[in-house]
């Protein structure tokens, strides 16, 4: 039983590390650096990071960019609404810090089976810091809708965290009201 | 003696008191309750003394107001006759720094305007300035008055909710009257015992209460309202739902997009209308609420499809997010589960900002030139997907305007109240005035700039 606990394990780490992967590529972008992988019988078929400051758009998560790519892939594939949604119910997520409170109701509405994340997001998490939004609706619970997913959190929190110091570290020149003062980044 | 009043380091606790039930007040962290067990001096008779300890500020003050209290609740209990004989007030720790403070001092401005520790339930169900709580036969006309010139100022009726209940059931049979013939949606929220009286406690305040709009602010949203409302029912067979996003120090609509869940054009039929039973029955307790709705703004501008509104309600996104996955589709076509009519919005408004500013080290300028401000009108059952939106820009003005169903908005999470969430906006439902004379419910959203 503890193998397999130990296997699983790995393999989340495997797989957030390639989510890890993502959000370094943000890193050096100079976005927020929030990077995930969405997973189909564990194999990856989609991945994304943050984009919000090249598109100016602050929807632009991580998450959203992933989800768009998989839904215009399998747009292109001629499925149907009812057969992406089954396809979602099979998927899983990794990503490198708790989604918000927007994408976790995304989620939520796409059905997505299973969330893996890094680090807690305390001001904005959707998945239990803020808003349990991962459980579903209990209003709709008749069928209307309100899926939950499974969600857990802390896997590899500290990788996560320390590409976050790093960020702001350097301070985030496009945060409308910079805590800290930005370092002059050297021309090079 | 009556009463005295003790300054520290005066060896107050050599004080005599020579009758029994004498009382004494004193701060928590004052020394004869931490190192003396909460006992005075014996030789001075002030055993007899019932000493009852009040919390001190940080800097060893205690504010008047506990201390009333501890006074007045003794009198509560029936022990009124007698005489408080000795009040210690102590200013000065001996814990805290072991120096007397020069004289005494008694913050007197701190009594009774600490909202953070006054708070206290009540059940709202439209504004009024907070100061006048007007009693219910005096509200009635005035909400007659309100409903007559459609709505100019924001109105709330305040009355006490059940301490540990959230249930609106339990509202005053009084309130309760009004609330359905105005068609009011009452919520549970935490107010202000009294009013903000500084800049810091304002600001806490301004959270859960907003002090209304000008005439001419008012106009405009009205205008921007009527926009969203008639793109909603205009651009698409079904309704849907439309946002409107607009920079308000112009008062120029940057941005107004509808949904783009479902394929816009594939025409609405009855096959997938049918296709979809289950969720209209199970639905239905939904649709209640919206005929009442829209059958008072029919007769503007909703007569047309209301027929079809039970099944085109199906369609309308934000209502059934869930939903997108059983609805018919056309393969050519572009849908999308997400592109609801306010992230739509927002992607076209960040088009523009691209388009308008391509350097993207003027990113901050931008925004704080214009002031950009996003109005938008929204269905949104969940209203969350445009709430991280708006959460993230930070410098822009956000209205949003939706039907009262907004899950998200109030009738489930009220977001916006989540001061955590660090969103700099607030939500407004507007009565917009109609050309007949039922108006229709609107929700407004209003991101106040920092």
């Amino acid at each position: 039983m503890a193998l397999v606990k130990e296997d699983c394990c790995e393999e989340s780490h495997k797989y957030m590390g390639f989510a890890l992967h993502q959000a370094k590529l943000a890193l050096e972008a100079l976005e927020v650096p929030v990077g995930c992988v969405i997973l189909e019988e564990g194999n990856i078929i989609a991945s994304g990071r943050n984009r919000t400051n090249e598109t100016r758009n602050a929807t632009r998560h991580a998450e959203m960019e992933a989800i768009d790519e998989l839904i215009g892939q399998w747009r292109k594939d001629g499925l149907s609404p009812s057969q992406v949604a089954e396809k979602f119910s099979k998927c899983v997520l990794y990503v490198t810090c708790e989604p918000c409170i927007m994408c976790a109701s995304a989620l939520s509405f796409l059905g997505i089976k299973e969330v893996y994340y890094g680090c807690g997001n305390d001001k904005f998490g959707g998945c239990g810091s803020i808003l349990p939004l991962h459980i579903g609706s209990s209003q709709t619970e008749e069928g209307q809708g309100g899926k939950g997913y499974k969600c857990s959190g802390g896997i590899m929190a500290e990788e996560a965290v320390s590409l976050f110091k790093c960020f702001y570290e350097q301070g985030n020149p496009n945060a409308p009201k910079p805590h800290r003062p930005v370092v002059q980044r050297e021309m090079a | 003696m009556a009463e005295m009043f003790v300054p520290s380091w005066t060896m107050e606790n050599q004080i005599h008191c020579d009758e029994r039930e004498s009382e004494v007040i004193l701060g928590d962290d004052y020394l004869i309750h931490i190192y003396e067990n909460n006992v005075t001096t014996s030789s001075g008779g002030v055993h007899n003394a019932h000493l009852k300890t009040v919390k001190s500020e940080k800097d060893k003050t205690m504010e008047i107001h506990p201390i009333r209290v501890a006074v007045r609740n003794r009198k509560r209990a029936g022990v009124e006759k007698r005489e408080e004989r000795r009040e210690d007030i102590e200013d000065v720790s001996a814990r805290g720094a072991g120096g007397a403070q020069p004289g005494f001092r008694l913050p007197l401005n701190a009594v009774g305007v600490n909202p953070k520790r006054k708070t206290s339930k009540r059940s709202i169900s439209k504004q009024k300035d907070e100061q006048q709580i007007l009693r219910l036969k005096d509200v009635e006309p005035e909400l007659e008055k309100l409903r007559q010139k459609a709505i100019s100022k924001l109105t709330v009726i305040l009355c006490l909710a059940p301490e540990d209940n959230d249930h609106l059931n339990d509202m005053p049979p009084d309130v309760q009257k009004l609330v359905d013939p105005y068609e009011l949606s009452p919520f549970i929220t935490q107010v202000c015992k009294t009013l903000p009286c500084r800049k810091k406690s304002g600001k806490n305040n301004q959270y859960r209460w907003h002090w209304g709009f000008s005439e001419d602010d008012t106009q405009s949203i009205c205008k921007f309202m009527r926009v969203a409302i008639d793109l909603a029912i205009s651009a698409h067979k079904p309704l849907v739902n439309a946002a409107v996003i607009v920079d308000p120090s112009v008062r120029q609509i940057i941005a107004s997009e509808t949904d783009q869940v479902y394929p816009s054009s594939a025409p609405r039929d009855m096959a997938s209308a049918k296709a979809v039973p289950l969720k209209e029955r199970v639905e239905s307790n939904q649709c209640h609420s919206i005929d009442r709705v829209t059958n008072a703004s029919s007769e503007i501008c909703l007569n047309g499809i209301l027929d079809k509104l039970n099944s085109s309600l199906s369609t309308v996104a934000c209502l059934n997010p869930w939903q997108w996955s059983v609805q018919s589709h056309d393969s050519e076509s572009q849908w999308h589960p997400l592109r609801h009519a306010s992230v739509v919005a927002i992607e076209s408004s960040a088009a523009r900002y691209r388009y308008l500013f391509p350097n993207p080290t003027d990113n901050s300028q931008p925004s704080n030139a214009d002031c950009p401000a996003k109005r938008q009108k929204t269905n949104s059952h969940n209203p969350e997907v445009c709430y991280g939106a708006c959460a993230s820009k930070n410098k822009t003005n956000i209205l949003c305007f939706s039907k009262p169903h907004n899950r998200g908005l109030g009738s489930v999470h009220r977001l916006q109240g989540e001061k955590s969430l660090n969103l700099h906006y607030a939500v407004f439902r507007v009565l917009l005035p109609g050309v007949a004379h039922n108006a229709l419910h609107q929700g407004l959203k209003h991101v106040t700039a920092e």
